[in-house]
């Protein structure tokens, strides 16, 4: 099993307290905090630690208020596609079937095509309707590397002694998937889902970026790097502070995951 | 020598098939992503209040009453013969816009592939060389965490930097279009080394990985306790072997290139491909979006072909 040395505690510690801001910012911040304070980016001084934004509001505030999107959208995509592809993984892995054989192969067409160039097609198809239909994109353009990953691995544990062992004694096909073989293979799966994780926070922060995925993705982190990309020479620290935010989760979370996903992928 | 390019002439078509099934299935699904799910070209220039007789007159001027099967096939006819349509926005055909774009978005595209192949490839081949080494960790950890950054913020710290802090470059890279990008190189620096930071992570990663594993093998243990020094054993006996899945991660860096060539353009102003496609996405101009989000499809699927060719026995020579 996985140790906790200080190695993984320094890898993880940005990370976590960039998510505790995230997480914790919006019980802390009221609507008065994220009022306009006058001025567009002025630097810093007292009570504005961190100077103002494109709208005269204070940066650390604003800081504290619009983490949760960064976070939050991408969990909830990632757990979508994880219980997809990781479902689809056991069933292909478990029956190798022709069906089994057509879905990866149609899975390798969502990943030859950049996802975020499939991301800004959905949403133009959705007319900016915005929000959950990105959300269903990005969970859909994870489901081809986890059901692959899924099928994998296993495919491995099928063949294993008390596998079989539950097939002779006639347990039902379901049972059998739920008992004996995702146990095994649930935390391989799971660092995988790290991994998809970054890759979900990376779409969904370019998006909103972009100023595509409705209005909810402009209060972001993301969202404020491009408002307040035209203030730097005035105030710098409008798109540093949540700039180092976004760098911290994903850099956090994908050194973790790879982690995770290598040890795993030992244990299978 | 002949034989041998009769042999691949005869092969390529078989080789070509699946990239070009590929491109077909993509170029259905763009199609009906632009033009049938949300109403079609001629309401999304006019808009949803625009008088019906006005709208039904843009349709018939564009084509647009037509089936849409028809106008898939002709969309696609189109595409293989270089005619991409009229803009229902502007009037105006899009092929040379795209095509004015494309050229700009190649340079970018060379200089990012040449700073992989002269910096990730060297880096990767070092790490990799000697696995374990401090150097080896500190690399994978680098190219690992700097994978992970999305291009937009890297362009932004990068502007924040050097632009605005240093003043070595300009934070706008809005290179003018009849001059063309090369007449004015300073504009080029950032968005260049933003593009070839995340696509060498990747690369460099998989090249470490290649090379590690043969730095394992026999062969070159033995030259090593041999006593052939490190230059020599490198040179002759690690990279030789190498020579496949190296050019297998270069070609895998084209399909990075082109997707982080969304972000990057856009967060530098640069007018290329991909910041057209953004622009066509964000102002809804569905032929301008088709035809150079196919563009960009079609550079991803060529370089994932590209790496598959590599990865076959019979071309890595």
């Amino acid at each position: 099993m996985v140790r906790l040395t200080p190695g993984w505690l320094l890898v993880a510690a940005p990370g976590v307290v960039a998510a505790t801001v995230a997480l914790a910012g919006p019980l802390v911040v009221d609507d008065a905090a994220t009022a306009s304070r006058g001025r567009p980016f002025l630097p810093p001084g007292p009570g504005i630690p961190l100077g103002t934004d494109h709208l005269g509001r204070d940066v650390w505030s604003m800081v504290l208020d619009s983490g949760l999107t960064l976070i939050v959208l991408p969990l909830v995509a990632t757990v979508i596609g994880t219980l997809i592809g990781a479902s689809l993984g056991l069933l292909t892995g478990w029956r190798h079937g022709a069906l089994g054989a057509l879905a990866v192969r149609a899975s390798e067409l969502l990943l030859v095509v950049p996802p975020l160039l499939i991301t800004v097609l959905a949403l133009n198809a959705a007319s900016g309707s915005g929000t959950a239909v990105l959300i269903v994109v990005v969970a859909l353009l994870g489901v081809p590397s986890t059901m692959r990953f899924t099928r994998a691995a296993t495919s491995a544990v099928v063949h294993r002694g008390y596998v079989e062992h539950a097939v002779a004694i006639g347990e039902r096909t379901p049972t059998l998937l739920v008992r004996e073989v995702l146990p095994t293979v649930a935390a391989p799966v799971l660092a995988d889902a790290g991994l998809r994780l970054v890759g979900a926070i990376y779409v969904i922060a370019s998006v909103s970026f972009l100023g595509l995925g409705g209005s909810a993705l402009g209060h972001s982190w993301a969202g404020m790097v491009a408002d307040n990309v035209v203030g730097v020479p005035l105030n710098p620290w409008a798109v540093v502070a949540p700039a180092v935010g976004i760098v911290a989760v994903v850099v956090s979370v994908n050194l973790v995951a790879d982690r995770l996903a290598d040890t795993a992928r030992r244990s299978v | 020598m002949s034989g041998r390019a009769a042999s691949l002439s005869r092969r390529l078509p078989r080789h070509l098939a699946p990239a070009a099934l590929v491109l077909l299935v993509v170029s259905f699904g763009l199609f009906l992503a632009v033009e049938i799910l949300p109403g079609d070209p001629a309401s999304q220039a006019l808009g949803m209040n625009a008088e019906p007789e006005r709208t039904a007159r843009l349709r018939a001027e564009l084509g647009l009453d037509r089936p849409p099967a028809e106008r898939y096939l002709d969309w696609l006819g189109g595409l293989l013969t270089g005619d991409f349509g009229i803009s229902a926005l502007t009037r105006q055909p899009v092929g040379p816009v795209i095509a004015e774009h494309a050229g700009r978005s190649l340079v970018l595209a060379a200089g990012a592939l040449a700073i992989v192949v002269c910096v990730a490839v060297p880096a990767g081949i070092l790490a990799g060389s000697r696995p374990g080494t401090a150097g080896d960790r500190a690399t994978s950890l680098g190219a690992l965490a700097l994978l992970s950054v999305p291009e937009f913020v890297l362009a932004t710290l990068l502007i924040t930097v050097f632009a605005h802090g240093l003043g070595w470059f300009p934070p706008v890279s809005l290179v003018s279009g009849g001059s063309g990008a090369l007449a004015e190189p300073a504009k080029l620096v950032l968005p260049t080394v933003t593009l070839a930071a995340v696509a060498g992570s990747f690369t460099a990663r998989l090249v470490r990985a290649a090379v590690a594993e043969a730095a394992g093998s026999p062969h070159v243990e033995a030259a090593r306790l041999a006593g052939i020094r490190e230059p020599a054993v490198l040179a002759r006996h690690l990279l030789p072997s190498v020579r496949a899945p190296i050019a297998q991660a270069l070609a895998l860096a084209i399909p990075y290139l082109a997707g982080g060539a969304l972000v990057v353009e856009t967060a530098f102003g640069y007018p290329g491909l991909a910041a057209l496609v953004a622009e066509a996405a964000a102002n809804r101009d569905a032929v301008l979006l088709g035809g150079a989000g196919m563009l960009l499809a079609a550079v991803a699927v060529t370089g994932f072909w590209l790496a598959e060719l590599a990865g076959r026995p019979q071309w890595s020579g």
